[in-house]
């Protein structure tokens, strides 16, 4: 290979780019806000213009950094694309070696992009791509050294699309891992479940009897298991679900299985509805419908798959119903998205 | 996909120029690449590289050709592009020492914004700080969730916007007890919204 051939995708910047730029950059009261919402202004535009050339869709007006008054506050560069989420696009000046990311960042972003500025600004190079799950919460910095290439991003999108377009990935609870999607989706962060680690995590709390009344009978969820709540609405009635998994232990020519408990309560604490239906099902066939007709502050439904099943959770009360995104146990799939992992 | 731009952007005898549409022709032309790739046909008679090339510098002369034409409903002018209200342009130029025109270089920009201040703009931001801490109205007080009265838009706007630095939406999320994917729906569905419309009764109007 040609060693003066350069491995990085450079996109041009006409005048357009320039007057939107220049155009935000006015609104700014100082001189460094000025050139800081120039600089991310002409980033976030590189990279549209950039997912536009492969057809894929983006929203600016959807993003924080096309909107006049967050600009104004925060330092954000970030483009929405939608199913996906915000992909903030950093701008990287000739002699920097980290991306310093301001707190307003660093919370509900997809993934960031290091983009390299020169003394020229007629055209960026697309440096490279890291993953938001990866970075470790309050991550202040991104070495650009670490910066992944282009493909690993390319490759997230269609593995967010096509593989967790809207599924719940419970195995990624099981690592602790921030999802994205289920985020997107109402989810909290997954927590775990014993007695001893339940105190703290909010969410859990309220289901500490139902859990409690479970192992009097002869339930025991084990220690890896993680937890995870999602409010949901039905014919106006606030509920909660508490969703929880763990993995079973392989054995002798079976192939891993996998578990899942619901647990619904009233938001309120009191009473479930009656005539609540919950109904369980796999790609084929029902697997388990339950319908409340007795005062009931829990409603409790376990499910055991294989790694290619996926339940779908259906709710029902008074001719309305609310069918949520499939679960999903994927544990391989978290890694598939990066190829250098 | 990405792979194959690169090459292509590599290719020696791709059209260069410094005609002032040409950036803007150059990108138009890397996403008809980008889409049309599979409708190319090489020649027999000719290396790949050379039709391919040909190729793409056909499309970009006619895009550079468009472009230039004025008065084309959505296309950009260059007497428009140029802000001209009292400054003397050519002085402006060579301060900046531009590139091309309208592209100013990295160590150029504060001065060539300089040019543009848009103080109206300014004073409609400071006229929403002021609205915000005092809510007069007391429209972003009333801006809650249903079951979270003190999770209001004015409060939150105070915590993420006015304060420095800002604070987090998880740390907000926390201190008011309300779910983190609660807040979050709340401020894009309704607290923005409602801040946006506020800028533009205080007066801001995007150019």
């Amino acid at each position: 290979m040609n060693p003066n051939i350069k491995e990085i995708i450079e996109v041009p910047l006409g005048i357009e780019a320039h007057r939107l730029a220049k155009q935000f950059a006015a609104e700014q009261g100082n001189p460094e806000k000025r050139k800081q919402v120039y600089l991310n202004t002409l980033a976030v535009y590189a990279v549209h213009r950039y997912l536009q050339w492969l057809q894929i869709e983006t929203n600016l007006t959807k993003s924080d950094s096309w909107n006049p008054l967050l600009r104004s506050r925060w330092n954000v560069a970030d483009l929405w694309i939608p199913g996906i989420g915000k992909l903030e696009c950093r701008p990287v000046l000739p002699e920097d070696t980290v991306i310093d990311l301001p707190p307003e960042v660093t919370e509900d972003r997809m993934g960031y992009m290091g983009i390299q500025f020169s003394e020229r600004l007629d055209y960026v190079q697309l440096l490279g791509f890291q993953r938001g799950i990866d970075l470790p919460i309050d991550s202040r910095q991104i070495l650009i050294s670490e910066l992944q290439p282009l493909e690993s991003f390319l490759n997230y999108l269609n593995y967010m699309e096509l593989e967790f377009g809207d599924k719940i990935n419970v195995a990624l609870w099981l690592k602790d891992q921030r999802n994205e999607v289920a985020l997107r989706l109402g989810w909290e962060f997954p927590a775990p479940l014993t007695p001893m680690a339940t105190s703290g995590w909010r969410f859990i709390e309220p289901f500490d009897p139902a859990i409690a009344q479970l192992r009097d009978m002869g339930r025991e969820i084990p220690e890896p298991a993680r937890g995870n709540c999602k409010t949901i609405y039905i014919d106006q009635t606030p509920l909660q679900l508490l969703a929880v998994t763990w993995g079973l232990p392989p054995e002798a020519d079976t192939p891993q299985k996998w578990s899942l408990w619901l647990i619904l309560r009233m938001q309120s604490g009191g009473f479930l509805p009656r005539r609540l239906k919950l109904q369980i099902r796999d790609k084929t066939q029902v697997l388990q419908e339950k319908e409340l007709d007795t005062d009931e502050l829990y409603l409790f439904a376990p499910v055991v798959g294989n790694l290619e099943d996926e339940f779908i959770v259906k709710l029902s009360l008074n001719d309305q119903e609310q069918e949520l995104e499939p679960f999903i146990f994927a544990p391989e799939q978290s890694g598939k998205a990066d190829a250098s992992n | 996909m990405n792979r194959l731009l690169i090459s292509l952007q590599n290719m020696p005898g791709l059209l260069r120029s410094s005609h002032l549409d040409y950036l803007e022709a150059l990108d138009l032309t890397w996403e008809w690449v980008s889409r049309n790739i599979c409708t190319f046909e090489p020649r027999s008679q000719e290396s790949v590289s050379i039709t391919l090339v040909r190729w793409i510098n056909g499309y970009l002369k006619w895009r550079i050709r468009d472009l230039s034409k004025p008065e084309l409903p959505g296309q950009y002018r260059l007497d428009k592009a140029i802000d001209t209200s009292g400054e003397d342009i050519t002085t402006l130029l060579d301060k900046l020492s531009t590139t091309t025109p309208n592209i100013p270089v990295l160590s150029g920009i504060e001065a060539y914004i300089e040019q543009q201040d848009n103080q109206t703009i300014q004073q409609v931001f400071l006229k929403l700080e002021q609205y915000i801490d005092q809510d007069p109205e007391g429209k972003l007080r009333q801006c809650h969730p249903r079951k979270y009265p003190d999770c209001h838009c004015q409060f939150i706007s105070q915590k993420v916007l006015l304060q420095n630095p800002p604070s987090k939406f998880t740390a907000l999320s926390r201190e008011l007890g309300i779910n983190y994917q609660t807040l979050k729906s709340h401020w894009e569905k309704k607290c923005k919204p409602l801040l946006q419309e506020t800028a533009r009764e205080l007066g801001y109007r995007s150019e």
